[in-house]
């Protein structure tokens, strides 16, 4: 049975935000909705045309599977399918089954009377795809620029495109991004645990709750957030990761094209550091 | 006795402080007189202090001053103790590991990393003793010691790093230096002399535990905030008394991708994840230079590797003979 | 009174104005393909290194040819090097390296007086050393300087001493008990002459071969040490800047050692790096060792100017590096070609001829 055992009450209609009641159903566990059926058209799509681009491709080894831009001679112009007109279609899929994909986690929070929170965070993730492959390949001119879909040639792309700016880590939005993702884990490693050590305090002893939970971090950290202010603070900090990732591909590239150690040329020439005589 | 303190509101409320649970008989006092920060309240608790620091963390303590000084002082001793250069160049400054002519030596001298491995050391010292707090507060507190054995994963990657892993090569000159852009250095040269670490097949595992806590954080955090006005944030209690706001959350994720876990499950999913990141990059630095020498290769090897279709005007690899020649040249052979 | 939103407003928008003014950002810009499409193999556009690149201006006018048809060495005194040329394209070409290199001092900066065959001076035995560099360079480099050559301009650009070389750094002076671990050039204005020049040595003056890669899987023992590593990294950083390209104009990046999946500009960057190596080894270093009154009279404007950076204590000798040619473009804007056509003495015979020479017990 694909229903829970509280799940029939919450099953009511309304909330959608396009196609009335037409597609207001579920399908066994999953909600469909107007956004649910585009999700499942470009989705469909997508993945047959890079089934297919791997038909016509030199390879079924799995890691090896590339679908390539088209070469960056081709501007923003449609491509022929078999070079780089694929990966033009598959990006339009992609961006397609992602933005139906947030729009229908909307009417499914309006179904169940919550907030967006889920949606936005996903469009921070739709944002730093489409930062990746329509808008820096926009602001370059061409469609050539972005990262070709495959499981080892995206790794070869990033490493390519690292290198393009010499040295990426000296990149400041990477360093923020990076910072975002290691602390973002680094809090979701204490939040979890926390949780998990309160509800499993081992046998015999009762479960702890929020006083235990505040004491357990004032303890050892001086300040417990608290149980919103955590989810405040991990929400924050995972958005500004995809954000801050997006940013960082935006700039390379579009409006920084040398190394990136040498952007900090500002950092050693500001004016303060002569009040310490000749350095 | 349960309390309910962060009810969804705008207004910050100032109760008597909380002293924290009781604490067992012998162990030493909460030190700290708790102050209330508005700044903080917008966000989460306003309330700061008080703290138990206890022999173990106060051990920690001074060990980690200890090292932090001996970098510092290092690092002002390299710019002949000017404050000015200190603070112009404090993002290029480092303090280097022995060079590779010391091998594991553990005495090596002071200017030659004699001073890393102290600072190394204290550091270490400091990371486990913290370590032991946690574990020890955990267990005072009567509360699973989950904390601890994530953070041990964090401190497994720590040790590859500075420790295992030299010891493994044989050189504390394999460790990385402590400094700024000298461990972005690190980092890049690292990735460079051994191939291509993109190609580490733990190096990919760990990304991606790293990018999938970042987002399974933006889902669980997301759903939760979504759910707070219904009390969703209680989660100990959501766990063992479910109300609408679990019901309603799990029925998002049901409904949205045909599977959801529960206010408890989606923590323990955090938490491996989480766990993982550090857990799996430690082994993808161990192996490298111990069991693999250039990671390409190996992904070739192992079949990773995609055959890119030649660019038109790209000639074939010179002959050897060629690049002798010219070799020759200059050497005036 | 609530102060905080203000301050906050006011932060944040100095941070924003800090950002968009302060660094020197790239407007958007073109770039080409290098290789095949999806890893992105691309070069931009060459803006890099504006630093560089003021030196990039035309030559000055060349000197008219007075007909002369007398060879050289009749019509002169004391000619050793150019004793290929007529008397009318020898007066040429002094004059026009005289504006090439020394337009301010004159000829006086080689010659003695009025005696033009005179020796005394010790420039006139390195333009001597220079100009045989230069014939030999045409001659014997082809592999990386092509058709088009180089002329004493490609360097000098008006200066006795070119803008961009490096000097050799004697070892950093250690203390009792702290490491004092990397040798900066503190006066550097940019991270590109600040980081240090220890690989310079290692790679453009020694004979350290550029291995840091494993051609294995496993692990054989041929990995290059890490701090070595960190050298190449530094020399390929001075290379890419001072060119203005990056590290994809060259290499596939996810396996940099691979000829196989390089593109073609490697090759000349190669023969590049074994150029450089030639110039310092047999020319450079043995001219040093000949002059040390260079460095010591280094102060004297009339004699010879050195750039701000380079005065003062400098020990070691003067090197050339990539820039000191390339002025931060991949081909170098020094018209060698047009110029090369009107000097035809800046081209020698060529190493093979002076070894057939050798071989018939003739004179080198």
């Amino acid at each position: 049975m694909a229903m829970l055992s509280f799940e029939r009450k919450y099953r009511i209609a309304g909330g959608t935000l396009v196609g009335g009641s037409l597609f207001d159903f579920w399908v066994g566990p999953f909600y469909v909705g107007f956004f649910g059926v585009t999700a499942a058209f470009f989705a469909l799509l997508g993945t047959l045309l890079i089934v297919y681009g791997a038909a016509i491709g030199p390879t079924w080894a799995l890691f090896q599977i590339s679908i390539d831009p088209p070469p960056i001679a081709h501007g923003l112009a449609f491509a022929p399918l078999k070079q780089g007109g694929l990966w033009q279609i598959i990006t339009v899929c992609a961006l397609g089954a992602f933005v139906s994909w947030a729009l229908r986690q909307v009417e499914i929070c309006r179904k169940l009377g919550m907030g967006y929170h889920v949606p936005v965070a996903f469009s921070f993730a739709i944002l730093a795809y489409a930062s990746l492959n329509v808008v820096r390949p926009i602001l370059l001119g061409a469609w050539g620029y972005g990262f070709p879909y495959g499981i080892m040639s995206h790794l070869d792309w990033v490493s390519n495109v690292g290198y393009q700016h010499l040295h990426f880590h000296y990149n400041p939005a990477h360093m923020i991004a990076v910072t975002c993702f290691f602390t973002t884990t680094f809090a979701l490693g204490l939040h979890a645990g926390e949780i998990l050590a309160a509800a499993n305090p081992g046998k015999g002893k009762p479960v702890k709750y929020d006083e235990y939970e505040s004491a357990y971090f004032r303890d050892t950290i001086m300040y417990s957030i608290g149980e919103i202010g955590i989810h405040r603070l991990g929400y924050f900090l995972a958005l500004n990761a995809g954000l801050w990732s997006a940013v960082c591909i935006i700039i390379s590239g579009p409006f920084w094209t040398q190394g990136w150690p040498y952007w900090w040329d500002w950092y050693l020439n500001l004016p303060i550091w002569s009040t310490g005589g000749k350095i | 006795m349960p309390q309910f303190h962060t009810l969804w509101t705008h207004i910050e409320l100032r109760g008597p402080d909380e002293a924290g649970p009781p604490l067992q008989i012998g162990s030493p006092g909460r030190i700290g007189k708790p102050f209330h920060s508005q700044w903080l309240g917008r966000i989460g608790e306003m309330q700061v202090l008080p703290t138990h620091l206890g022999p173990t963390g106060v051990a920690s303590l001074l060990c980690g001053f200890i090292a932090i000084e001996i970098i510092g002082l290092n690092m002002l001793a390299s710019v002949d103790w000017n404050p000015v250069r200190f603070i112009r160049l404090l993002p290029f400054l480092s303090l280097d590991p022995p060079p590779a002519k010391y091998g594991l030596n553990p005495f090596p001298p002071l200017r030659e990393g004699g001073w890393w491995l102290m600072a190394g050391f204290f550091l270490t010292a400091a990371i486990l003793l913290w370590w032991v707090k946690m574990y020890r507060r955990a267990r005072a507190l009567g509360m699973g010691t989950h904390i601890p054995w994530c953070f041990a994963s964090a401190i497994w990657l720590y040790l590859v790093l500075g420790f295992i892993r030299p010891i493994a090569m044989g050189s504390w000159s394999e460790a990385v230096p402590f400094g700024v852009i000298p461990h972005l250095n690190w980092t890049a040269t690292f990735s460079v002399r051994y191939g291509n670490i993109f190609y580490n097949p733990f190096h990919m595992l760990s990304i991606s535990f790293l990018y999938g806590s970042t987002m399974l954080f933006a889902m669980h955090a997301g759903t939760i905030l979504a759910v707070t006005p219904l009390g969703g944030e209680r989660e100990t209690h959501q766990i063992t008394d479910r109300g609408t706001a679990a019901e309603r959350a799990a029925l998002f994720w049901r409904w949205t991708m045909g599977f959801n876990s529960n206010y408890e499950s989606i923590h323990r999913w955090l938490y491996w994840f989480a766990t993982l990141v550090t857990l799996t990059g430690g082994i993808g630095i161990l192996a490298t230079g111990t069991l693999v020498d250039n990671w390409y290769l190996w992904g070739v090897k192992n079949g990773l590797a995609p055959q890119y279709r030649p660019a038109p005007d790209l000639p074939a690899a010179p002959p050897a003979q060629a690049l002798k020649t010219m070799q020759d040249k200059v050497l005036g052979r | 009174m609530r102060i905080g939103p203000p301050i906050l407003a006011v932060g944040l928008v100095c941070a924003g104005l800090f950002t968009l003014f302060v660094p020197t950002w790239n407007l958007p810009t073109q770039g080409t393909q290098t290789g095949p499409n999806g890893p992105s193999l691309v070069q931009y556009a060459p803006t890099g290194s504006p630093l560089f690149q003021t030196r990039n201006g035309p030559p000055p006018a060349n000197p008219p040819l007075i007909e002369d048809t007398r060879p050289a060495t009749e019509a002169y005194k004391n000619v050793t090097v150019l004793t290929d040329l007529n008397a009318g394209e020898f007066m040429r070409l002094q004059q026009a390296i005289t504006n090439w290199v020394a337009p301010q001092q004159g000829c006086d900066f080689c010659h003695a007086g009025g005696d033009f065959a005179s020796d005394a001076k010790p420039t006139k035995a390195a333009a001597r050393d220079m100009l045989k560099m230069v014939r030999h360079l045409n001659a014997d480099w082809t592999e990386h300087v092509g058709g088009a050559g180089v002329t004493c301009w490609s360097c000098h650009r008006g200066q006795p001493v070119p803008a961009e070389i490096w000097f050799s750094r004697p070892p950093h002076p250690q203390g009792a008990h702290m490491d004092k671990p990397e040798n900066w050039n503190e006066s550097g204005d940019s991270v590109r002459q600040f980081f240090p020049n220890a690989g310079y040595e290692l790679y453009l003056l020694q004979d350290t071969p550029g291995l840091a890669q494993s051609y294995t899987a496993l692990p054989n023992g041929q990995v290059a040490d890490q701090v070595v590593v960190k050298r190449l990294y530094e020399v390929m950083m001075q290379m890419s800047a001072g060119m203005g390209v990056n590290c994809t104009y060259c290499h596939n990046s996810r396996a940099f050692y691979d000829w196989g999946q390089s593109l073609p500009a490697r090759w000349t960057g190669y023969s590049g790096i074994q150029m450089v190596r030639d110039i310092n080894r047999n020319v450079l270093l043995p001219l040093a060792v000949r002059m040390p009154q260079t460095r010591e009279t280094a102060d004297d404007p009339h004699t010879i100017v050195l750039p701000d950076r380079m005065r003062g204590p400098q020990e070691g000798n003067g090197f050339v590096l990539c820039a000191t040619c390339h002025y931060g473009l991949p081909k170098p804007a020094d018209h060698a070609q047009e110029l090369l056509t009107v000097f035809p003495g800046l081209k020698g015979p060529g190493r093979e001829h002076a070894a057939s020479a050798t071989d018939q017990g003739g004179q080198p």
